[in-house]
């Protein structure tokens, strides 16, 4: 029966932004009448005018339902469900409902990642998800920050396990972050226990773009230019304030005063204009080709990264060139393949951004500022200092100057960056092929063969070299260094989801086989027959006898059994359970498998029939989940093994001269009992949901304990042996996350508020070596600045309580602890209370992990306009100032340091300055050195223009989006030093500044193109 | 399944599967060599250095607050958690561990028999050369003369006196096999000559200290048969003293027909890792010692750290005519520039070591600077034989002792002095000093003898010194005889079976 049938038109609108929606596909319900929109988000379709309802779909929001009730004109609002508790969220080995998942975990979406362009996928985890701490190290191009999930995990390697496209990735500096289309971090013991013995740090799960089957092809250009800039200079003393300040440390150590006059003096050099780049370019290009039909997709994108450092021109630089390819094809109803395959080409210039032993940033603030740029004086230039040395000179021959004042590590940062020649070639081709195949209703099987390969060149020209006496190369050397790396992965696994009236079940059980080989090999040779080092290759490195070859390999393999079962009833009692067991060639003999179970459970409380019908308070779930982990990344591929190492060698006489003959003997003994580290974690969460979904909030609290961290006890050292490393440490975390995000509009004005935090407190509570500690960081020549132990975090600060200053001979005289002190000198605190100041009387001075970290989303959009700001800030943790070298007297300083005592009453805070520092003001490790690393920053603001489609008809595109944006606009800190990001030096050496390469201030412009 | 998971190193052996053939034999033994030129482990700071430091000779001159083990040493206020005496002890322990692994696994080894027999000889040649070292600087030590499995590891202090017996029971059985070759002629391995001058280093030291005679399984060692050892590396072994004293030091005279036994460096495998110094084959002692130099281009030496000053004692001991004096120490007033070209370190005497220095002709030819330098350590120079062999003639009462002293004197050009035990004494201070003998020969005198010569106690400083009078001052301490103390840390694993020495 025909029922008369009615036009009916309207405007289908984006709910958030209010743009039109094209292509969203408009059914009435119950046939298959229907139409799509067009350009401007408008549609006309014929249905009955009564009883009937109008299907909004379009991919990426949430569907609606509309009777037409009558009307001849309906305008919609479709709401995007990224947001939506009805998004898909990829978990290990496949994909649940958002709303069913019952452990933890969080998503960034593809516009989180895009919307600010960031250089790294580590940093769109920065301040956007709870419980995840990024911190970046450095400013260096290609530095990798500090990741941690839900803190640290081991004092070994606490970094997450990266899972690309279901293949296990070391490292993701390879990635275009443009390329990604899904980022999940699996955080709780339950979500990671799937990845077994490696899920113990956490899980970040990454899904690159695949093709769409919409049946249109999208061309797009994503691209952005920009400049850099250091956000922040220190205050040092100028020439004058330094002759000053020198002249009074040489009278406080009885010596004649080295500057005549200081006030002849002026500015001097400033060493920080001199090293830093002014508008350091920053670009990014990529183009991207996405389309398909409703049998296959395809997805392809090239892109090119090119960043230049603040520090060094063209000594510090990352490029990136990567092309990527994934397509997929229904062959059958029952039988799918598909391929996701990437090559990126790196090319990298670097150097070591926080180290006080010649490192650039340590040189120019150590450097005195007497000292010129360029040595230009004839009288000085004939002294033999310059005439007797190979000094350094720049590119156009002028020499560089040479400090008479300081020395040893401390010489002049443009000659060091002259000399230095490393360059890191990296090409990599990482991916796999899929075949998926559809057994039965419900019933899948998958099998998925991975691959990674990657070849990394390094090569290096050491040329001959008079920094200062201390610094300086005699022979020229060239060497080159390749390794291959390249790991397999076979994973072959079911999944079978059916529904049984109220009941769903969900099952996955599968195998996984991976093998890891790498290679290498080295040459050097000295004897370059050019002076060009662009030409420093071993072929024209001609030394005899002084070749150089050596090389290695190493393998390592794991093999593993994994299942899951998630059960609902009624969708609203929700059950998981997982195991994986792990064999890994990494364990001893005794223990080469290891089992992981994890139970979590969910209770949807707002289906119940208790729970009031509302829309202001729409959806509740509770979640508990209880886990066990592994972490399998432990001392090297063969931790247990005693090992037989060669080069124990000893140089015999020989008429040639070269007598040096290799030996062997065993490097420790065995240890055949070496296992996993396991980390076990509760964890019990909130999710809930107001305003129909406009309001979300999210909050979970969690114990997270790691046992049998590595640690090698000693043992008598009469057995001669090397202590092999056993399983006998652990580390406590707990913490607490809160996630809440909020869409709204006020008329055409679009907003969205997030807001992130966490809260963690880690502790150590158990190290069975015999100290029951393990050091940390040694600074300088001063020794052990951090250690961690039993009761308190990883890597806290260790040194001496101070007591202020000296104030004058009385005070000095009234105590006996230091009998080398005058007035002005620092005051320690005899701890222990023996009447001693001995090493015992060290303890705790600092914590350089955060107590809490946030990240703030402020979004705005209106009319084609949208406004972005990003704050991430990070609280209640400290940081070792080690910027200056105490250890030279004659090195420069901050110009705090000007506030130094000078008499009775002056200050109680900084000690006299004297060349003689016999009371160990500053060689005494001590709280002097520590400072709040409190922080907010405006990580990212961002004002974005989309032109409106009237315009873009005319030029043939679909989108065009035109943005500025800003990076650390604004920072917010007491840290007196370049930058309270201090990340991770190793696993132990955390938040000490020696004088950090720091983040960049940068604008970009960018464009965002759909033709 | 589980062959999938057998992975054993690719590129490393491991020890289930070494010691099958003579070629892994033979690298275990050079292995063992190798520990001869480690510093101290946990330190940069070579044995002999280390010796002289404790002595007379020399201070420390290392910053209170970057080498305090070092200036506890100098000082005699050492503490039993002082890191280089716990270096010291490993070091020894790994030699001495390596040694008795060979020894026992080279009975499974393939190999003709007198392949194994001089194998057998260095081994234990080497073997007594550790513990030799180890006894003298710690006095009571366990006693280990094979692996170990785990529950083996806690192994009491044996008698200083078992130590010893061993000690010359490895030295007389190494003697028979060992080839009786000068230095060269062996590539600078072990020779019978050089067992024999340690071994009447060892009796010397024992005796001194103990007054007993040594056992040698059932030979025992006394003057008589120690004086025979050193007669005949004199009558027989070829080696004779160099014509001009200085040559000793430079690189054309390493394994001279004057080194009986000698201790291998050099700049052949460039090294740059400061945190396994061991690994290369670099003597770190030059590199320690040289003058804080601050412009090179116009000095004979690249910079050093002005380690191990030494005294005024020392430099007023020669005779202002002994040629000695100036191929001993470097006085800052002999360099081109003076004392103005010097970076002025702790504990400044202005004297420096001439023997082991940054002199340029050894500059390193590769790796890092400061740890390839190739300076050969001459462990037992021809002219100590002469010296020993003349103090046990008057001990004994047999031979001319004034000819061997005389000798040593003739080729410096110094008229000859009585052959009293005195005069050998200061004979071997001056002809041996900075070479790391001064300390063993003024304990073994007693600990009277070694209290007057190293504690300092002046009111003025001599006029090169730079400093205060408290940094140079100095208390030898008696109750400690001399020795070092078992480190902390092995009296705390041992759970107390580790006895602590005396005085500490």
């Amino acid at each position: 029966i025909a029922l008369a049938q009615t036009s009916i038109t309207g405007r289908v609108t984006s709910a958030r932004g209010g743009e039109p929606l094209p292509g969203v596909s408009v059914v009435v319900k119950g046939t298959t009448a229907g139409s799509s929109t067009d350009v401007d988000g408008r549609f006309q379709i014929q249905a009955p005018a009564t009883g009937t309802t109008l299907v909004f779909s379009y991919i990426g929001f949430v569907s609606k339902e509309e009777p037409i009730n009558g009307r001849t004109t309906i305008d919609i609002a479709l709401q995007d469900d990224q947001r939506a508790l009805e998004e898909v969220v990829v978990v290990g080995y496949g994909t649940q409902l958002r709303r069913e998942v019952t452990s933890a975990i969080s998503s960034v979406t593809p516009e989180e990642i895009t919307q600010t362009p960031v250089t790294r996928i580590e940093q769109a985890l920065q301040g956007r998800v709870a419980g995840v701490q990024v911190t970046n190290i450095s400013g260096q191009p290609g530095d990798a920050p500090t990741v941690r999930i839900r803190g640290i995990g081991s004092t070994g390697n606490s970094s997450p396990l990266y899972i690309v496209d279901g293949f296990p990735v070391g490292g993701i500096d390879y990635l275009n972050p443009g390329d990604i289309e899904s980022l999940e971090v699996l955080k709780d013991a339950a979500s990671a226990a799937i990845y077994g013995a490696r899920g113990g740090n956490g899980v970040v799960l990454i899904t690159t773009k695949q093709g769409k089957r919409d049946g249109n092809m999208n061309v797009s250009y994503d691209g952005y230019v920009g400049i850099q800039n250091p956000w922040r200079k220190l205050e040092l003393l100028n020439a004058r304030e330094y002759a000053t300040i020198m002249n009074e440390g040489a009278a406080n150590a009885g010596s004649p005063p080295p500057f005549a006059d200081p006030s002849q003096f002026g500015e001097g050099t400033d060493w920080q204009d001199a090293i830093f780049e002014k508008n350091a370019l920053i670009q990014n290009h990529q183009v991207t080709i996405n389309g398909g039909n409703e049998k296959s997709g395809y997805s392809a994108a090239l892109s090119f990264f090119d960043q230049d450092g603040i520090v060094g021109g063209d000594k510090s630089n990352f490029q990136r060139y990567t092309a990527r390819v994934n397509a997929d094809n229904q062959v059958k109803s029952w039988l799918k393949f598909g391929t996701n395959l990437a090559y990126t080409h790196i090319k990298r210039r670097a150097f070591d951004a926080n180290q006080e032993f010649g490192g650039i940033l340590s040189n120019a603030l150590n450097l005195d500022p007497m000292t010129p740029v360029y040595e230009t004086d004839p009288a000085k230039l004939a002294q033999t200092t310059y005439t007797l040395n190979p000094v350094v000179r720049d590119d156009q021959g002028r020499v560089f100057g040479i400090s008479p004042f300081v020395s040893q590590e401390v010489v002049n940062p443009l000659a060091r960056l002259q000399v230095m020649n490393g360059l890191t070639n990296v090409d990599k081709l990482v991916g796999n092929i899929y075949g998926e195949l559809k057994l039965l209703e419900g019933l899948t099987f998958r099998s998925t063969l991975g691959i990674d390969l990657a070849y990394v060149v390094s090569s290096n020209y050491n040329p001959v070299y008079f920094l200062n006496a201390a610094q300086q190369n005699g022979t020229a050397l060239v060497s080159r260094g390749t390794d291959r790396y390249y790991t397999w992965q076979a994973e072959n696994y079911f999944n079978y989801n059916k529904e049984f009236g109220d009941h769903s079940l969900g099952l996955t059980a599968g195998t996984s086989a991976l093998k890891t080989h790498n290679e290498g090999l080295y040459g050097s040779n000295t004897g370059l027959v050019t002076t060009d080092r662009d030409m420093a290759y071993l072929n024209l490195a001609v030394g005899a006898g002084t070749a150089i070859a050596t090389g290695g390999a190493s393998e390592r393999t794991l093999l593993s059994f994994f299942g899951r079962a998630n059960y609902g009833f009624k969708g609203r009692y929700l059950f998981s359970a997982t195991v994986r067991r792990d064999g890994s060639s990494r364990f001893g003999e005794n223990n080469k498998y290891a089992t992981f179970p994890s139970f979590s459970a969910g209770w949807v409380l707002s289906d119940e029939p208790f729970f009031p019908q509302s829309s202001t308070f729409n959806f509740a779930k509770l979640r508990a989940s209880w886990g066990q982990n592994g972490n399998e990344e432990i001392g090297g591929f063969y931790p247990w093994a005693a090992r037989v190492g060669v080069g124990r060698g000893y140089s015999f006489y020989a008429p040639t001269g070269r007598g040096y003959t290799s030996g062997a003997a065993a490097e420790a003994a065995a240890n055949p009992d070496l296992r996993w580290e396991t980390s076990e974690q509760t964890n019990v969460g909130l999710d809930l949901a107001f305003f129909n979904n406009a309001l979300s909030v999210t909050a979970d609290y969690y114990v997270k304990s790691t046992k049998g961290l590595l640690v090698t006890p000693p043992i008598l050292g009469s057995t001669g042996y090397n202590a092999p490393p056993v399983n006998g440490g652990s580390v406590r975390n707990s913490g607490f996350e809160l996630a809440l995000n909020y869409n709204g509009n006020v008329s055409s004005l679009g907003y969205s508020v997030g807001i992130n935090g966490s809260i963690n407190k880690n502790e150590v509570t158990s190290i069975n070596n015999a100290e029951k500690i393990l050091q940390g960081a040694s600074f300088s020549t001063y020794g052990v600045a951090s250690r961690s132990m039993v009761g308190e975090p990883v890597g806290y600060l260790y040194g001496y309580k101070t007591a202020g200053i000296f104030q004058n001979q009385a005070e000095v005289e009234a105590q006996s602890l230091q009998t080398n002190a005058v007035p002005g000198d620092v005051r320690f605190v005899d701890l222990n209370n023996d009447g001693k100041l001995t090493g015992d009387d060290r303890t705790k001075i600092g914590n350089p992990t955060p107590k809490a970290v946030l990240g703030l989303n402020l979004g705005f959009d209106f009319k084609n306009f949208d406004l972005n700001a990003f704050f991430n800030g990070a609280f209640g943790h400290q940081i070792f100032n080690g910027i200056r070298r105490y250890d030279i007297p004659r090195a420069n300083m901050q110009t705090k340091f000007l506030n130094r005592w000078t008499g009775e009453g002056s200050t109680n805070e900084y000690p006299r300055f004297t060349w003689n520092d016999t009371n160990g003001n500053y060689t005494k490790l001590s709280d002097l050195y520590v400072e709040d690393g409190d922080f907010v920053r405006l990580k990212t603001l961002q004002l974005g223009y989309n032109l409106p489609s009237a315009a873009l008809t005319k030029i043939h595109l679909q989108k065009l989006r035109i943005y500025v944006s800003a990076d650390n606009l604004l920072t917010f800190t007491d840290y007196s030093g370049f930058d309270p990001e201090i990340g991770a030096r190793g696993s132990l050496d955390i938040g000490i500044d020696r004088g950090v390469y720091p983040q960049s201030k940068t604008f970009r412009v960018g464009f965002n193109a759909t033709f | 399944c589980d062959s999938f998971l057998d992975q054993e190193p690719l590129d490393t052996r491991i020890e289930e599967t070494f010691y099958k053939t003579q070629a892994d034999a033979t690298e275990a033994l050079i292995g063992v060599y190798d520990v001869l030129q480690w510093n101290t482990v946990i330190g940069f700071h070579p044995t002999p250095l280390v010796l002289d430091v404790l002595s007379d000779d020399a201070y420390s001159a290392g910053q209170p607050s970057s080498e305090p083990s070092l200036l506890q040493m100098d000082r005699h206020q050492i503490l039993t958690t002082n890191g280089e005496v716990q270096g010291l002890w490993k070091k020894h322990y790994i030699g001495i561990s390596r040694a008795n692994t060979l020894l026992q696994k080279i009975e499974g080894i393939e190999a003709p028999e007198d392949f194994k027999k001089r194998t057998i000889a260095e081994a234990k040649f080497l073997r007594a050369h550790f513990y030799l070292d180890l006894v003298r600087l710690f006095e009571n030590v366990p006693l280990i003369l094979a692996p170990q499995i785990a529950s083996e590891y806690n192994q009491p202090q044996a008698t200083p006196k078992a130590v010893y017996d061993q000690i010359a029971l490895d030295l007389t059985d190494a003697i028979a096999d060992l080839p009786a070759s000068d230095l060269r002629t062996s590539t600078g391995r072990a020779t019978k000559w050089a067992a024999k001058a340690l071994l009447a280093k060892a009796y010397l030291f024992y005796k001194g200290v103990y007054n007993q005679e040594l056992q040698a399984g059932g030979t025992t060692v006394n003057a008589q048969a120690a004086l025979q050892h050193l007669n005949d590396i004199i009558a027989s072994s070829g080696h004779n003293l160099l014509p001009n004293y200085a040559d000793n030091f430079t690189r054309a005279n390493e394994f001279s027909i004057e080194s009986v036994w000698e201790i291998s460096y050099s700049d052949e495998n460039p090294w740059f890792d400061w945190g396994y110094v061991q690994g290369g084959e670099g003597n770190m002692q030059p590199q320690q010692q040289g003058p804080r130099i601050k412009n090179t281009g116009i000095e004979n030496y690249l910079a050093g750290w002005s380690t191990a000053t030494p005294t005024q004692e020392l430099y007023d001991a020669f005779a202002a005519n002994d040629p000695r004096r100036d191929a001993t120490i470097l006085a800052e007033t002999e360099l081109a520039g003076g004392k103005d070209n010097l970076n002025i370190g702790y504990q400044h005497t202005g004297y420096f070591s001439q023997k082991y220095t940054t002199s340029k002709e050894y500059r390193p030819s590769g790796g890092q600077l400061e740890l390839n330098w190739g300076n050969n350590y001459r462990a037992i120079r021809f002219s100590d034989v002469l010296l020993m062999a003349s103090e046990l003639m008057v001990m004994t009462g047999t031979g001319d002792a004034q000819v061997p002293l005389t000798r040593v004197r003739a080729r410096v050009g110094l008229a000859p002095v009585p052959a009293t035990l005195d005069n050998i004494y200061q004979e071997r201070r001056l002809e041996l000093a900075l070479e790391g003998h001064r300390y063993w020969d003024l304990l073994r005198r007693g600990t009277a003898v070694a209290n007057a010569a190293i504690t300092v106690n002046r009111s003025t400083l001599p006029a090169s010194y730079v400093g205060t009078l408290s940094d140079f001052n100095l208390q030898f301490n008696p109750a400690r005889k001399g020795f070092l103390p078992i480190p902390q840390s092995e009296i705390d694993l041992s759970a107390g079976v580790l006895k602590p020495n005396a005085g500490y």
